[in-house]
């Protein structure tokens, strides 16, 4: 399992500042919640320690290197769900996942086995026949968070994993990501949920509004 | 009624309306248009039209039949176009709140309706016009059955707006059983039949023209008096859906706005139908992943019927297309040539949802675990497969020696060309900066170059070497053409992986 460390993080173009600095870890097995009110920096925050974006100043470590996601052993350690992927429109939900799962290694009936739990644990399993345009914006988010789930991962980014949920959709999100965390995933969630974050994170980093 | 609506509309005439300095630029803009693109395209065209096999093979005893089953297509056209682009498309604004009023949607909706129709018979009108003008041209004398005919397709295009409204008012399963209604009667149509259904009457109006056969007033009287049908056209209209007339007004807005920016792959995304069938057909997902990645597109292709069939049926004619173009006499065998691999460029993407779905993925944050390179080699086969059976099909019927080989060279070379269009990206936006000339600013011929480089690529390439190995045959110039080929092939898919690299940046 991985170790994901920020030192001195900080994002800026010209003279306007996207991100304050900022320093965290998140140890192997525990989770942390960036808050913060809008625009304070937390989705760039979440591009950087994912590799999507390079930090004007500091660095974002995983066990002990430079994120960047051009490297295969980032890409495979983290999965960051920043925005909502993009979809085959040609697949249904469970194809969607079993073959995202079938292209991480995990083919045949492991990549099935991946799907069908995946769902279950998200309640959506009755989905798995619907395509894509016929999920509705809080089924979506669901998928989309079933897509950084299914495939193998040491790091869990999410942001804002609550949108569009229900309360007892957002709880069976938490259970799952807690699942996670058990196993030994280190969780980064940016998150403007309360019982979200108190179900889910171990620590807390508040972002300063700018 | 009326006045509520008079009231509705001014509303909206108010905001849109346009400063002095704006109605000035437009006719500017107008006046350079039809000078500096309208005129010299009809010119050609008709210049290219009046060409001794063209005007030939328009004036040959058989082609009043294919004037009426062209006529019968355009017909059964418009019954299947109205499902995805109808003539009732307003504003998602206006449809929301104006369509969605109480007031009849009759009233309503006519307008938008009415300038559909217009531009429908303007269209059809010129199409008709530069036929016969491109005759005059050649030196035939003016005539009554000239006239006729003109007035005839116009007449013909009233039908067409109905059957096209018909389209976007009536249920799917009733315009597609008339559609292929209208098909099955074009094509049986022949000699006597033709005075029985209006695409044959047009057939008999241009017979008139073609073979110089005295006029015959009769078929451009019914056609006319066939025009009637705009009868049931408000019937029509109230039978419009609001959320279907919505759905068309929302994806024809964002089409717009997709053009607008530049961002015509989009554009085009947001034309082709999600799939509603074949939901239940098990993707094996079994074997390594070049093999699973196959067996994903051919299933997934089976949700797109209509697409694929009719994608399947371009390739053939591709093929068929390419073939002939040695048998066509010089001067027509750039038109079979280009049309062929456009044709095939077309056709090709249809079978091309799984490779444009790792393009999208090809940037950072994908969904995928294989490199970008693999998945994209991997969605390559089965368009490739499709070019290459479909093509060939086609190519064998045209019955040209060295037909299929050169078809299978040009299936590569059109797939790696779908590649490199998948891999684009958004627009550079340096292709937007102004560039000023004495005529305005021609930076928009920068954004259509880098829009169509793909299919550019394939007319000149591809459709030029076509013309080549047809003049040249299959000897020492075919070869030289093959090798000419494989190096604009090269330099294609050297090309899509530049894109594809700076697509992972």
């Amino acid at each position: 399992m991985s170790h994901l460390e920020a030192r001195s993080v900080s994002a800026s173009i010209d003279s306007e500042v996207l991100l304050a600095p900022v320093s965290f870890a998140v140890p192997a097995g525990t989770a942390l919640a960036i808050l913060g009110a809008n625009g304070s920096g937390k989705t760039t925050l979440l591009r950087i320690i994912s590799g999507h974006l390079r930090p004007t100043a500091g660095a974002a470590l995983l066990d002990g290197r430079p994120v960047d996601e051009r490297n295969r052993t980032a890409r495979r350690a983290i999965s960051a769900r920043i925005g909502l992927p993009a979809f085959a429109r040609e697949l249904t939900a469970h194809e969607q996942l079993r073959f995202i799962a079938t292209t991480w290694g995990r083919t045949g009936s492991t990549a099935t086995d991946a799907a069908d739990a995946t769902m279950q644990q998200l309640g959506i399993s009755e989905l798995r026949n619907r395509f894509v345009h016929e999920l509705s914006s809080g089924q979506t988010q669901l998928l989309s968070l079933a897509t950084a789930l299914v495939r193998p991962f040491d790091v869990l980014i999410l942001d804002e994993p609550e949108q569009r949920l229900d309360a007892h959709r957002r709880h069976l999100v938490a259970t799952a990501v807690r699942r996670e965390i058990d196993r030994g995933a280190s969780v980064v969630i940016a998150s403007h949920n309360v019982e979200m974050v108190d179900s889910i994170a171990d620590a807390t980093v508040t972002l300063g509004h700018q | 009624m009326r006045q509520v609506l008079r009231s509705a509309r001014s509303v909206l005439a108010e905001r849109r309306a346009r400063a002095a300095s704006d109605t000035g630029y437009l006719i500017y803009v107008s006046v350079l248009v039809v000078g500096l693109v309208a005129v010299p395209a009809t010119l050609a065209i008709v210049r290219g039209l009046a060409q001794p096999p063209v005007v030939a093979a328009l004036s040959s005893p058989g082609s009043a039949r294919i004037v009426g089953m062209i006529a019968a297509a355009l017909a059964a056209g418009a019954l299947l176009l109205g499902h995805t682009r109808g003539p009732v498309v307003p504003s998602p604004f206006l449809t929301e709140f104006l369509a969605g009023s109480d007031l009849p949607r009759h009233a309503t909706v006519l307008r938008p309706f009415l300038v559909s129709g217009a531009v429908l018979a303007c269209s059809v009108g010129a199409a008709v016009g530069l036929v016969v003008a491109a005759r005059l041209v050649n030196g035939a004398a003016a005539s009554v059955s000239a006239v006729l005919v003109v007035l005839g397709c116009l007449g013909f295009s009233g039908l067409l707006t109905v059957f096209w409204l018909m389209g976007q008012s009536l249920p799917r399963r009733i315009t597609v059983g008339l559609a292929l209604v209208v098909v099955a009667m074009g094509a049986a149509t022949n000699g006597d039949t033709l005075r029985f259904t209006p695409w044959g009457w047009v057939a008999l109006l241009w017979q008139g023209v073609s073979t110089g056969a005295p006029s015959v007033w009769w078929p451009a009287i019914a056609l006319g008096v066939s025009s009637l049908a705009l009868i049931g056209v408000p019937a029509l209209l109230g039978n419009l859906r609001a959320d279907e007339m919505m759905a068309q007004s929302r994806r024809w807005q964002s089409i717009s706005t997709l053009v607008h920016i530049g961002d015509v792959a989009g554009a085009s995304g947001t034309l082709r139908d999600p799939p509603t069938r074949g939901r239940r057909r098990r993707i094996p997902l079994t074997g390594p992943l070049m093999l699973a990645i196959v067996q994903r597109d051919v299933i997934a292709a089976g949700r797109f019927p209509v697409r694929i069939t009719l994608g399947s049926l371009a390739l053939v004619g591709a093929g068929w297309l390419t073939a002939v173009t040695a048998a066509m006499p010089d001067g027509a065998d750039w038109i079979t040539a280009l049309a062929g691999v456009s044709l095939a460029y077309l056709g090709v993407g249809v079978w091309c949802d799984g490779l444009r779905n790792a393009a999208d993925n090809a940037t950072p944050g994908s969904l995928y675990g294989g490199s970008p390179l693999t998945l994209l080699g991997a969605h390559s086969v089965i368009p490739l497969l499709a070019a290459v059976v479909f093509g060939s099909l086609g190519a064998v019927g045209g019955a040209v020696g060295g037909a299929v080989a050169w078809w299978m060279l040009l299936a590569v070379f059109i797939v790696l060309v779908r590649v490199l269009d998948c891999a684009k990206g958004p627009m550079p936006i340096g292709l937007l900066l102004p560039v000023p000339t004495p005529v305005g600013d021609v930076s928009i011929l920068n954004a259509m170059a880098w829009q169509a480089d793909a299919l550019l690529i394939v007319l000149v390439v591809a459709g030029g070497l076509t013309v080549h190995v047809g003049a040249a045959g299959t000897g020492g110039a075919g070869l030289g053409a093959a090798l000419w080929l494989a190096v604009a092939g090269t330099l294609v898919a050297a090309l899509a992986l530049r894109r594809v690299r700076a697509l992972r940046r």
